[in-house]
């Protein structure tokens, strides 16, 4: 598991790899979480604003 | 399967169950795969370094995947006028950009202890560049237009005539001389690799497919609340 000589070579690649995954989950999940509770509030909005309107 | 995922609604409910089903799946491949990898033993002529394949080699299927997923969905949504279509391959761009970067890195750095080198314009390390800059330049070309319905019809045209290098990719091991190995996994005859190396190897790569179709799913869904999130802003500005 240490690699030798190449473990400058071969930890690198895998903590990049490590890094990118968890770049793509956490920019993928948060982008979605984002947008749909920008959605849920539009929708309250636009529901009272019904009501409101209403007579 | 695809004209019943094709209506919004039931993409929705299906990438609800099917997304972290796909992410389950490629974590437990990729934690084989992990496991294997690093009980294998040094190849002969590679030493440890033959562990970087089993995460370069699997990142560059994905990418040269990826860009394939990026040409459909810019056909359909060309072609066809799909919404979910443009959505789906809006989504996938960073993806397959990101994909593709980390088959650059990890092979540079397989090649310095290897080749001698970082980098060398040899047509494969050239083509995979050229794939790179191909998802770089669709997303820059969808950011600089404003108008988001052109943006992706120009964006779409980018990605189709880009189709052309995934062919050059593949087969630029075979047609010109390179300094990169040829093609030993997908060839005729099977693989040249030895079993001890195609376990880890075919798990890895079973995980990143996995994983680029869970995270894929997801960008899909973030990218149908955002134009979803902009019809009901438009909406509520007209009121």
């Amino acid at each position: 598991m240490t690699e030798g000589k190449y473990a400058i070579f071969v930890w690198p690649a895998y903590a990049i790899s490590a890094l990118a995954f968890a770049w793509m989950l956490l920019d993928s999940l948060l982008s979605a979480r984002r947008w749909k509770r920008k959605v849920a509030a539009l929708e309250r909005d636009r529901e009272r604003g019904d009501q409101e309107g209403s007579p | 399967m695809f004209a019943a995922l094709a209506n919004p609604h039931r993409f929705m409910a299906f990438s609800r169950w099917a997304a972290p089903i796909l992410g389950v799946a490629a974590a437990l491949l990729i934690g084989a795969g992990l496991w294997f990898g690093f009980h294998a033993p040094e190849d002969y002529q590679q030493g440890a370094t033959v562990r970087i394949m089993f995460i370069h080699v699997p990142a560059a299927i994905t990418a040269e995947w990826a860009y394939a997923c990026l040409g459909g969905a810019s056909f359909f949504a060309l072609v066809f006028r799909h919404a979910l279509a443009d959505a789906a391959a809006r989504a996938v761009a960073p993806l397959g950009a990101a994909f593709t970067l980390l088959a650059l890195v990890t092979g540079s750095l397989w090649g310095r202890p290897m080749w001698g080198t970082w980098w060398v314009w040899d047509a494969r390390l050239t083509s995979v560049l050229v794939l790179f800059l191909l998802f770089v330049g669709y997303i820059a070309l969808r950011s600089a237009i404003d108008d988001e319905a052109r943006a992706g019809r120009a964006a779409a045209i980018l990605a189709l005539v880009g189709l052309i290098n995934l062919p050059i990719v593949k087969f630029s091991v075979d047609w010109w001389n390179s300094l990169h190995q040829g093609e030993s996994i997908f060839r005729p005859g099977g693989p040249t690799i030895a079993t001890v190396f195609l376990i880890p190897l075919g798990l890895m790569a079973g995980g990143y497919m996995f994983a680029f179709g869970a995270l894929w799913l997801v960008r899909i869904r973030a990218e149908v609340w955002r134009r979803r999130a902009l019809s009901l802003a438009v909406q509520a500005a007209a009121r």
